[in-house]
């Protein structure tokens, strides 16, 4: 398997159904897939990101810290 | 080019990677109903990783007044956040927030749902702030988001819009729902003139890839209705639909289109003159080839004029030796060969007799199967 599909693999949970679409491509084209998922999952952090920090100024400063852990400190 | 229902998927892929639709390329061969079932899967996954966070963020929700929270959403969450929380909520709840936020940014917040999730929460959503929503999208053209949405609205939101829609919108739309019985419920809700004024609009903008897709989903009785209405249009509409079917490759879903209408119908469109031109028989039998549709190919070529049905049978002998032995062996299938019998059976004395000489060597080989009621219409014995 590819850097970037394994690469993938450890941010996202994959299903069968796109675990087999994976399968079913060459080299080149997985890689190429993961590459573009890769990308919009890290986009995705940053608008989260941007938000929740958005979010938290709505928070008193003392209490943001424990606040963002509650709210965006774990991914599932 | 990639069949309709692919370049719709590639279109939506694109859309939830946020990145250029062309560079999605290189999945143009996979088909449909995978390209579908990954995006799914990607956009579930991509949900999951913060779904704790969202599910709290509802939950919080929920402690303070709609009108604070709709303040907070709007002020600090952003669209976005706000998108991907309404799935988590109750559809009291969401209703209660949605009713104090602005119509635009709730058309903002509609871009991040993922419609799948939250289908309670939008088939609670009224009516009327359903409508004014989508006016604001089909401004934006916002088509992909709309035709996601198609399947999860209620249906009084669903035809009130249809009804706020001009024709080109509904095309675009259209292009994109995922719910084919839902489709069919719109085109249930949609008279004939209605339907004739969509079809004009796909003849005017060139929309017809769009108006295909549509005759694709829908169940039988529709297709055939949809199919009648265009076969009953001027030769210029039909011309122009031939036009598109050649330029796009597109001959697969207009066969579909043809084979459901009624027989007169398909008599009239396989006999107009744009279809019994060469290169679009090439078309049609290439077509029939790879997309193993011979039992909708050959009825039709049963219909065709003398002239039109040799030069059908010529483009045939004229393809790889693969092409014509597929075909010959479609038409050993009991439905099909009265049909067969008729086209071959009635050809000028040059072409059958070479039909005749492959239909003979076909016969001889053990899995020829009925074809030597064919070689015997032919009057060949077979030597089997």
């Amino acid at each position: 398997m590819g850097e970037k599909l394994d690469q993938l693999r450890s941010e996202i949970p994959m299903n069968v159904d796109v675990q087999r679409f994976f399968d079913g491509l060459d080299e080149g084209d997985r890689e190429q897939l993961a590459d573009l998922i890769g990308d919009a999952v890290a986009r995705q952090e940053t608008r989260i990101d941007e938000a929740g920090e958005q979010a938290l100024r709505l928070v008193p400063r003392a209490f943001r810290g424990p606040v963002k852990k509650l709210l965006f400190g774990d991914h599932d | 080019m990639p069949r309709l229902a692919v370049r719709a998927e590639l279109q939506k892929l694109a859309r939830l990677l946020d990145c250029d639709p062309g560079a999605l390329d290189f999945l143009a061969g996979q088909p449909a109903a995978d390209l579908r079932q990954m995006r799914e899967g990607v956009a579930e996954a991509m949900f999951k990783r913060h779904s704790s966070s969202f599910r709290l963020l509802a939950s919080l929700s929920g402690l303070l007044p709609a009108a604070i929270t709709a303040r907070i959403a709007h002020l600090a969450l952003g669209a976005f956040l706000a998108g991907r929380v309404t799935g988590e909520m109750t559809p009291k709840r969401a209703v209660a927030i949605a009713r104090k936020l602005p119509t635009d940014f709730l058309a903002e917040t509609s871009l991040y749902i993922e419609p799948s999730r939250a289908q309670p929460v939008l088939a609670a959503m009224p009516v009327d702030m359903i409508e004014k929503v989508a006016v604001i999208l089909v401004g934006q053209r916002e088509f992909i988001t709309m035709g996601r949405f198609v399947g999860a609205v209620s249906e009084a939101a669903l035809f009130r819009v249809i009804d706020r829609l001009d024709d080109e919108a509904l095309l675009h739309i259209g292009f994109y729902v995922e719910d084919a019985g839902r489709l069919d419920r719109i085109l249930e809700y949609l008279d004939d003139d209605r339907l004739r004024g969509v079809i004009e609009t796909a003849t005017r903008q060139s929309l017809w890839p769009e108006a295909l897709s549509l005759v694709q989903l829908v169940g039988d009785d529709q297709k055939g209705r949809l199919g009648d209405l265009v076969a009953r249009e001027d030769e210029a509409v039909l011309d122009s639909l031939v036009h598109v079917a050649q330029e796009q490759s597109l001959w697969p879903e207009v066969l579909v289109a043809v084979g459901s209408m009624q027989a007169e119908n398909r008599q009239r469109v396989v006999n107009l003159p744009s279809v019994t031109d060469p290169s679009v028989l090439n078309a049609l039998i290439d077509a029939a080839y790879r997309q193993r549709l011979w039992h909708v190919v050959v009825p039709l070529l049963a219909m065709m004029d003398d002239d039109a049905r040799a030069a059908a049978v010529e483009a045939g002998l004229a393809q790889t030796p693969v092409v014509w032995r597929t075909w010959l062996d479609a038409t050993a299938d009991p439905e099909l060969l009265p049909d067969a019998i008729s086209v071959f059976s009635r050809l000028p004395e040059r072409l059958r007799a070479e039909v005749a000489r492959h239909v003979e060597q076909r016969v001889n080989e053990p899995d020829a199967g009925r074809l030597a009621e064919l070689a015997a219409s032919l009057n060949l014995s077979g030597s089997r």
